[in-house]
């Protein structure tokens, strides 16, 4: 019988899966409100999501997922927000015009 | 981590030369700045009357590079407490491009801090539309 002896498991490095989650969740709760602003959360996480699933980290797809959804939400949302506050934009327009 | 051992006298002289001729710049210029960028911007404010977590953000960078520290809290809190986070991302990635050495799996933050980010942005956001916290938006 072989003598099997207790592995110390050292604790999982996760940090760049963790960053890829929290900015791709971060980047979808702010595509309504600053839509340039989660485009490049989106991107962080993307990457992030990316070096994380290639160290086989967790939460990397879900960051990579979420990344990708915030890219795609926030552009749509710079290329709609003209044609959605149009009118908002014309009354900026109307109080700064000096 | 021993900063003494890593840089120069000279080094961390220079670096806080540059950070002041930066401050000194950006508090001559400011003034100016103020009347290009237009207040209040924003759309979901101008949609919904409420501030999101980025509104003032950008008077409280232009204050914070001119040395308005109290200012630029006043505007916008969360933007001046993630600026030292985005300058940390910024140099890393040059680190990651630059020094071989340097991996992804070496990069370790304890993850109750990244965990943390998400709970402070929806507090900010939230509490900065109470008028009892009123200290904590850019308009009153």
């Amino acid at each position: 019988m072989t003598d099997t002896k207790p592995v110390a498991v050292a604790s999982k490095n996760n940090t760049m899966g963790i960053i890829s989650l929290v900015a791709g969740i971060l980047g979808l709760l702010l595509f309504v409100c600053c839509s340039y602003i989660s485009i490049v959360l989106g991107i962080v996480a993307l990457v992030c999501g990316i070096l994380a699933l290639q160290q086989q980290q967790q939460f990397a797809l879900a960051g990579i997922v979420l990344g990708a959804l915030s890219i795609v939400l926030g552009i749509i949302f710079v290329i709609l927000s003209p044609v959605l506050f149009s009118e908002i934009i014309r009354n900026i327009e109307r109080q700064f015009i000096w | 981590m021993n900063i003494s051992s890593k840089y120069s006298l000279e080094q961390v002289l220079l670096i806080i030369v540059i950070i002041m001729v930066i401050m000194v710049f950006f508090y001559v210029i400011t003034p100016g700045l103020r009347e290009v960028v237009r207040p209040y911007h924003c759309q979901f404010y101008q949609a919904t009357g409420l501030l999101c977590p980025a509104c003032g953000g950008t008077r409280a960078l232009l204050h914070l590079f001119s040395g308005r520290f109290l200012l630029a809290l006043k505007s916008n809190a969360l933007a001046v407490l993630f600026f030292p986070v985005v300058l940390y991302g910024i140099i890393t990635v040059f680190r990651l491009a630059f020094d071989r050495s340097f991996t992804p799996a070496d990069i370790k933050i304890a993850p109750f801090l990244l965990w943390s980010i998400l709970p402070l942005v929806i507090i900010f956001w939230l509490v900065r539309n109470l008028p009892s916290f009123s200290f904590l938006s850019p308009i009153h």
